[in-house]
């Protein structure tokens, strides 16, 4: 809820601290491009949290090993854990309790149609269907609804405290944002219907008497995707179709029930970005469209930041060695300048939309890799201190 | 030569500050490089072109069903577009294919003597070149299918095709980017090469930090020192293990390491970087940088 303060009110105020961002949220998403440290940021949030005597769950659906790398948990790589759909406790001394869970495409997606399926021959059909072998995980947008899918489920059973989601490294975070959509425009009945026939025995409509029942614009389309691809494809995207139709209501209403909880008030984003130019251009346009589309984007982080240290830039070096230091330190000092321009610009941007309580974070570069439970309980110290 | 950049905005316009046949939308003048399907020349040697999966399939599907008439149908018809929306690796496909289009004589002429391709980041790099074989394999006949496994042909075939992974000096890049290209190695017949970015110079070595540690008394000097010592250990650390991840495949991925380069525009920096490969001394090492 965008509340009537001024830019220079909002920016000027008692920064907001990221314990009471984790205090008003259930869930919190952190979206952003490729290696800013996303995985990281959700692993050190969920530590807080349990600092905090919450009981938090951290979810990734990216099958790159970075959440167990990031929390020591050789467990999530276990291939006996990936065919599971359970959570692994994390070994922390905190108050509360730290849950992470490497969320497995494949099996949420055939869960989920078998529990919608009333019929157990219906899901056995479905799953034998070669287009949906190929397309239950590729399907653009799967991962991305398997993921939410599975936060849905998890958002209702109330288990948790707080559920920190790390979302895949998209080319476009938008895609993350934008799969339930559409999946669900798939499953329309205006589609759906197009490759059934109700006077058939079965519910099935035969590729020659498609062109007989349908408008021409959508028999001329589905003849050129039959020249593109041969008939055999369109058989087998018939009967994809026909299978998935007993279940499609279901589909689209826990779809539409995704997109729901996607806007509620507990359920915040939190964009993460890089120090570098084209992080910070990306991270602009995402903060955008966050803004644009209702969602309550609640935190910037912005990781990797040069620790400005003026103590070091008018230090009087005694030794050749420190002259080299001081020179090194400068110049870092002013590349530095020219980035903060950009994360200024972004800062207002998100400030003209943004609510009272918006967290900005510059996270300093860590002198290390960040690995284990004790590098991420100094980290989420540094998450306290490190509003900009 | 052409820069492939891929998908709906463009990084190149912003970072070289580019001006060419296209218009733009916000704050950021990349941000919606509409109208750079077609490459356009840069000034800087190259061509560059933004190619996104729509503008790629639909210039494909007008290529195979030549009707334009057909064509617009075809995109107009919501069963169509709710299909193409979701299809698995279509629009990845699309982009494979325009890329490979010249060489497979596909399509509209496309007459470089190399393509280089900005592709995503590792995750989505390979399933960007896994989609033609998903696709060849749920569709199985067709054109679509014909061209798919002429992509993956290219793709597996070292004359054509070569792969340069792009890492950083720190740990999870480091093990990302090898077992990336241990998964591209085992996958495909890509010629592999690595090179290892930003690398910070420190112009100091360890006898430099005991100096300051034992000649110095202003405590944020040394305190800095001991941070900056701690920053460069694990950055050689990280640069080493590359290296020798590297050496382990057979055959051996050659490496090269490039600075970080401070306080540059971006086309100041694509120049620097530029002369710095061109430098007859410069071996790719990190000893290199100031010959």
């Amino acid at each position: 809820m965008v509340e009537n303060t001024s830019v220079e009110q909002k920016l000027s105020s008692p920064p907001p601290s990221i314990e009471g961002l984790i205090q008003r949220s259930k869930v919190l998403i952190c979206v952003g491009t490729g290696g800013v440290g996303k995985t990281t940021t959700a692993a050190a949030v969920g530590v807080r949290a349990a600092e905090m005597g919450l009981k938090a769950l951290v979810l990734t659906i990216d099958p790159a090993k970075r959440l167990a790398t990031a929390l020591g948990l050789d467990e999530l790589n276990n291939p006996g854990l990936r065919t599971s759909l359970d959570p692994v406790q994390v070994s922390l001394d905190a108050p509360g309790e730290l849950w992470a869970m490497l969320l497995n495409s494949q099996l949420i997606f055939d869960r989920f149609l078998q529990a919608q399926s009333a019929d157990p021959k219906l899901f056995e059909r479905i799953s034998k269907n070669e287009l949906y072998v190929q397309m239950s995980t590729r399907l653009s947008g799967s991962q991305e609804f398997t993921a939410l899918e599975m936060l849905l489920r998890l958002y209702e059973s109330k288990v948790y405290d707080l559920i920190v989601l790390d979302t895949p490294p998209a080319q476009h975070a938008v895609d993350f944002l934008t799969a339930p959509k559409r999946i669900q425009a798939l499953f329309q009945d205006s589609i759906t219907k197009w490759f059934m026939n109700p006077d058939s025995q079965d519910g099935l409509i035969s590729l020659p008497l498609i062109g007989a029942i349908v408008g021409r614009g959508t028999r001329v389309a589905l003849r050129s995707l039959e020249i593109l691809t041969g008939g055999r494809f369109i058989e087998a995207l018939i009967d994809f179709f026909a299978s998935v139709r007993a279940v499609q209501g279901k589909i689209r209403e826990r779809l539409g029930r995704v997109e729901q909880i996607l806007h509620a008030p507990d359920v915040q984003f939190a964009l993460v970005t890089g120090f570098e130019s084209a992080k910070l251009r990306e991270a602009a346009g995402l903060a955008s469209l966050l803004q644009s589309q209702g969602y309550h984007f609640e935190a910037l982080i912005v990781n990797r930041a040069f620790v400005i240290r003026p103590d070091v830039g008018r230090a009087q070096p005694q030794t050749e060695s420190g002259r080299k230091l001081v020179e090194l330190y400068t110049e870092l000092a002013q590349d530095h300048e020219l980035r903060l321009n950009a994360v200024d610009q972004i800062r207002l941007q998100i400030a003209e939309n943004a609510s009272k309580q918006f967290v900005t974070l510059r996270v300093p570069q860590q002198g290390h890799d960040v690995v284990g439970v004790e590098d991420l309980k100094n980290l989420s110290l540094v998450f306290s201190r490190a509003h900009l | 030569m052409l820069l492939v950049e891929i998908g709906e905005s463009s990084f190149a316009v912003d970072h070289l500050e580019l001006s060419g046949p296209f218009r733009t939308e916000g704050a950021s003048r990349g941000a919606q490089a509409k109208g750079a399907h077609q490459p356009f020349p840069t000034g800087l040697g190259f061509d560059l072109a933004l190619w996104s999966g729509e503008s790629c399939l639909r210039e494909y599907v007008l290529h195979l069903l030549k009707l334009e008439k057909l064509y617009k149908v075809f995109f107009e018809n919501k069963v169509m577009r709710a299909l193409v929306n979701v299809a698995p690796g279509l629009n990845d496909v699309a982009i494979l294919g325009k890329i490979t289009s010249g060489i497979r004589r596909v399509g509209p002429p496309l007459h470089y003597d190399h393509i280089i391709v900005d592709c995503p980041s590792t995750g989505h790099a390979a399933a960007l070149f896994r989609a033609p074989q998903g696709l060849a394999q749920a569709i199985q006949v067709g054109p679509m299918a014909h061209h798919s496994e002429q992509m993956v042909r290219l793709l597996k075939d070292p004359k054509t095709s070569a792969l340069v992974t792009v890492c950083l000096p720190e740990e999870m890049p480091v093990t990302e980017s090898v077992e990336f290209i241990r998964d591209m190695h085992g996958e495909f017949g890509f010629e592999h090469f690595a090179v290892m970015n930003r690398v910070l110079q420190i112009p100091l070595a360890s006898e430099d930090f005991d100096s300051i540690r034992a000649g110095e008394t202003d405590p944020a000097l040394i305190e800095w020192s001991e941070q900056i010592s701690e920053f460069q250990t694990a950055q050689t650390k990280a640069m080493n293990d590359f290296k020798a991840a590297l050496q382990v495949f057979e055959p051996a991925v050659d490496s090269i390491v490039l600075p970080r380069y401070l306080s540059l525009s971006g086309r100041q920096l694509v120049e620097s970087i530029a002369q710095l490969l061109l430098r007859d001394s410069f071996d790719g090492s990190e000893e290199a940088f100031n010959g």
